[in-house]
Formats: structure tokens, sequence, C-alpha cells
């Protein structure tokens, strides 16, 4: 049996584990010895057990995940979530849907200090989500305008999405992280946009705000110092060359803990936030540890190479290669996590893409905003399943009825990045 | 057996509280690397307080504190793809979820073995790392140990699960 039938027979199997609910991590290990011992043989696949996981974890470059999950735990643990709601609310005073805006940028706000999606839609959930609804918004708009807000967290740097994609396809991480930059802001731009939109069509989803004076709006301006003190310092940092963008991570968790102890993060706080780190850490490890054992299996299988040899065979322009992973990309969104997505699906596609002409950072800049959709959409949906964690009386349908103009936005956004590349390498 | 699976659970806690420590010594270990390099180029040389293995520690400190984070979370740090299971009942899905957990368990086993026999080769040719001079059989010695209380942890939550006791989360 050749290399190229045994791996495409160990992909499907491990379609079927995913399917049956075994752990993608434990998915991607299984196929990865089973189909490395049948091409090569037991023993050295056996090999790949310590060396593999010893060399990836011990791997400097990886430091940053546990870092930048720590910095925004401690910035949630230091209630700067609230505080920034309560100015982004001051902004947007009197205007009709001004709540929910002002609840989307306080997400882009969360987002620059913290690389995760779920942390952002999390924290920013819990303070907004009772404001909107006490005010009268509709459960959908209140609940729909936080779940994708959330989502901005994977793009805003820094972003663990935007690190591990660095780090599989050796890209530098200061260029993934500028490279996000404009994109994230578009998403919010569009964000607001698709508010407004809403609120103009369906003027009833959501009532106006209390007015505030100019005085009041600048006062309010007073929560996003801290942010953009540490966004500015991280940023700037990494632009400057003070410190790389590995060692960012570890210079933010470090503000945000100083921030957190100013701000009275007692000892219990403290542990709750070590807890949280390393549970979603582990989270991440266990899949990089099963992605690096699956690597070992993809090049011996060689299936990367075959699927590139068979594209170039079908005659496929480089657009065409580009939908079909991109659909790709949204058919797994559905049912998949998006870390476990990339972890799995760009060490096999990422060679098509090269061998298409496409740049390699916007080529990463469009997977994660693809892969981002999938935090909204159905069935699987994280961001919307962690807003349901926070109102569990909103049913889920009307979440996902409220991400609607949310994930419209977000296909317009892709759209404008293939129109206009400019938009992710203008900053390089 | 219950006392060895609590005994295990509490190992495994402990073990996680290490990792928490090793976390914040990271984000430490990095700070001082970065502040030091600033003094030493902001004072043109004349205050080198820079040390020596900065990227060793943070890097061998990533690598326990994600082997000692493992075990206490094996479960429970899982990513699932919820598609079709609904139609299954729950005895059905406690059976495969104990069986899967059971992979964990031959996982963190033959880690542990690679991890021992890399330990006595290593020990052999008296390998040590570059910067700190730490003998490389210490680093995966101590690797093995993680992986062990992962291999046992798993196997009780295995055994919980296939006895129903647990469920499906």
């Amino acid at each position: 049996m050749s290399a190229l039938l045994i791996g495409f027979i160990c992909i499907g199997g491990m379609l079927v584990l995913i399917a049956l609910r075994c752990p993608i991590s434990l998915s991607m290990a299984i196929t990865g010895f089973v189909g490395f011992t049948a091409i090569v043989a037991f023993q050295p696949a056996m090999s790949i057990l310590d060396s593999g996981p010893f060399e990836t974890l011990s791997n400097y470059s990886f430091s940053p995940v546990p870092m930048f999950i720590l910095m925004g735990v401690f910035a949630s643990k230091a209630r700067m979530s609230a505080e920034l709601f309560d100015g982004a609310r001051k902004l947007f005073g009197g205007w009709r849907g001004g709540m929910a805006l002002a609840s989307v940028s306080s997400c882009g706000i969360f987002s620059a200090i913290s690389g995760s999606s779920l942390a952002t839609a999390a924290s920013m959930s819990r303070v907004a989500l009772p404001e909107m609804r006490n005010n009268g918004y509709a459960a959908s708009l209140a609940s729909g305008t936080l779940a994708a807000g959330g989502t901005l967290g994977i793009m805003i740097p820094p972003s663990i999405a935007l690190l591990l994609y660095a780090l599989i396809t050796e890209q530098s991480v200061g260029d993934m992280f500028m490279a996000g930059i404009i994109p994230g802001l578009l998403g919010l731009g569009l964000y607001c946009v698709a508010i407004a939109l809403t609120v103009a069509i369906k003027p009833e989803l959501a009532a106006p705000g209390v007015s505030t004076t100019i005085r009041e709006k600048i006062i309010g301006l007073k929560g996003l110092v801290p942010f953009a003190g540490v966004f500015a310092f991280i940023i700037g940092g990494i632009y400057k060359g003070f410190f790389t963008p590995t060692e960012a991570a570890a210079v933010g968790a470090a503000c945000t803990f100083v921030i957190a102890l100013v701000r009275g993060m007692n000892f219990q706080q403290f542990c709750e936030a070590i807890d949280e780190t390393l549970l979603i850490s582990a989270m991440i490890f266990f899949m990089i540890i099963g992605a690096e054992i699956f690597g070992y299996f993809l090049s011996v299988s060689r299936i990367s190479f075959s699927l590139v040899e068979l594209v170039e065979g079908l005659g496929l322009g480089p657009y065409a290669v580009l939908f079909a992973v991109l659909l790709l990309y949204i058919l797994l969104g559905c049912v998949m996590d998006s870390i476990a997505m990339l972890l799995l699906t760009v060490p096999v596609v990422y060679p098509l893409i090269q061998a298409a002409g496409f740049d390699p950072v916007w080529f990463g800049i469009v997977t994660v905003i693809t892969v981002e959709l999938g935090l909204i959409t159905p069935p699987v949906g994280m961001n919307v399943f962690v807003i349901k964690t926070v109102a569990p009386d909103i049913p889920i349908v009307e979440i996902f009825k409220g991400v609607v103009p949310f994930v419209v936005s977000d296909i317009v956004r892709l759209i404008l990045l293939i129109l206009f590349p400019v938009l992710a390498l203008g900053l390089i | 057996m219950s006392f060895l699976s609590r005994f295990v659970l509490k190992l495994s806690h402990v073990m996680y509280r290490i990792s928490g420590v090793l976390l914040i010594a990271v984000m430490f270990i990095v700070l001082g690397d970065v502040i030091t390099r600033g003094l030493f180029t902001a004072s043109k040389g004349a205050l080198d307080y820079t040390f020596r293995g900065g990227v060793e520690l943070v890097s061998y400190g990533l690598l326990f504190l994600v082997l000692f984070a493992l075990p206490y979370v094996v479960c429970r740090a899982q990513v699932y793809v919820d598609l079709f299971v609904e139609s299954f009942n729950q005895r059905f899905m406690s059976i495969l979820a104990a069986i899967y957990t059971f992979g964990f368990c031959l996982l963190g086993t033959a880690m542990t073995i690679r991890f021992i026999e890399a330990s006595l080769r290593v020990a052999e040719t008296g390998e040590t790392t570059q910067d700190l001079l730490i003998p490389m059989w210490w680093l995966y010695a101590i690797s093995a140990i993680g992986t062990a209380v992962l291999a046992l942890r798993a196997l009780f939550e295995a055994i919980e699960q296939f006895n129903h006791k647990e469920g499906i989360k």
C-alpha cells in the first residue's frame, strides 16, 4: 500500500474519531502515531513520542501562549472590562444602539490586551450583557453583539491564533501581529456599521441610551487609559525593538498583573487567574502535542505535496484554490474549534497556498478571519456558547439570530481583504 | 483502588500548583531578561546585570509547566466536536469517553517509556544544556514524572467514566 493511500485512510479514520467525539488532540495523536507506524515502522514512531513533544514544549517560541492568556485573565480580574464598557457607553451617550456600539468597541479594545476570543467574549459579556438587557435591548441584539465582538480577540494583536499560524508556517510573529491591526480595526468598524444598520432597520431592538455631556464623555475615556497604555507598550516595544514579540507576551502579562494588583486583586483572585490560564493553556498544548505527532505523519505520507500536484493537475487558478480552501475552513468552522482547526489544517493547505503564489502573511490573516467566522456560526460557535453560559435564559437560537449581521460584515471584510491585500500587508 | 485514585488526584493537584508557580516564574524571568538588557543598552554597557540562560530557563520552565498541568485537567482540557452525539445514549457516551481517556493513559505511558529511555541515553553521554549546563537526563527524568502521572490520572479517570460515576461532560 502506498504512503499516500495510507495517509488518506488515516485521515478518514481521524475524521470518524472526531465525529465520534474523540478529543481533537487524541485524534491527531492516534492518527499521527498509527499512520507513521504504517508508513515507516513502530520503533521510529515510538521515537517521535519523546523527541516531538519534548522539543515542542521546550520551544521558546511557544512561551507566549500561556503569557497572552495570563495577560487577558489578569485584565479580567482587574475589572478593567467594567470601566472600559462604562467609558464607551458614556462616549456613545444617547444614541439608539449606543450600548451595543459601546460593547463592540469595548470588545475591540479589550482584544488589544487579550489573545483569546473566548476570554474577550466572557469578560465583556459579564459586564455588558446585563446592562444592555436592563436597558431594553432585545436579547438577540445584545447577545449577538457580544458573541461577535469577542471574535475581534482572535485578530487584533496580540492574538494566539496569529502566533500559532506564524509558528506553524515559520513566519515572523511581529509581521503577523502588524498585519492583524488594520483587518482587526476594519472588523471593529464594520461591526459598528452592522449595529447601526440593524438598529436603523429595526429600531425596536434597541432603546436610546441616557444622553451624556462632553465632560462626562471625556471623563469616561479614562477607562481606556490602561488598555491604551499596555497595548502601546507591547506593540511599541516590538516595533522599536525593545523586546521580541515572544518577550512581549510576558511583558504584557506583567503589566496587567501590576494593574490588577493596584486595583486590589486578592490572593484568591490571583489563584483563580492562574488556574484559568493553566486550563486554557493545557487545552491548547494538548492539541499542540497531538498536532506535532500528526505533523510527522503528514511529512512521511506526503499528502500535502500530493494535494499540490493534484491541484496543479486540475489546472485550477490561484483564486479557485483559495476559495476552495476558504470554503473548507467555513465548513470546518461550523463543527470545530478555531485553534484546533488551525493546528490541524494549516500544515496541509499551506503548501497549496504557497504553490498558488499567495503571500503567507496575508493568507494567515484571511485564514484567521475565516476561522473566526466559525466562532459564531452554528452548530459549534464557541463564543455563542460562552454567551449562553453567562445568560442561560437566552435561547441559543436568539443568539445565533443576533450574530447574522456580524457574519455578513465578516464576509464583507473577507472580500475586502481578498480584493485589497494591502489592508493586511500595508503595515509590514 | 480508591486510595490510589485519591493519591494520584492529590499528586496531580500538587503538580498543577507547581505549574502555576512556574507560570509566574517564566513571566518574571522574561521580564528580568528584558529589563536587564534594556539597562545594559541604555547605559551603553555600564550597568550589566544581564544573565545567561534566560532562554533556557523559560524553555524548560514552559516544558514543565505544561507537563505538570496536563494530568490534573486531562478530561477538562479537551476540545470535542459535538456533531452526531446527541443521538447516542448516555451509557454508550460514557464508554466512549472512558476509551478516549484510556487513550491518554496509553499516550502518557508511551511518552514516559520514551522519556526514561532518553534520560538513560543522555546520562551515558553526559549531555548538558548549552548555557546553564543542566544535565539533560534531569530534564527527561522530570518530564517522565509528568507523563507518568498523566498516564495514572487518565487511567483512574477512565475507570471512573466506565463505571458511569462521572458520565460524560
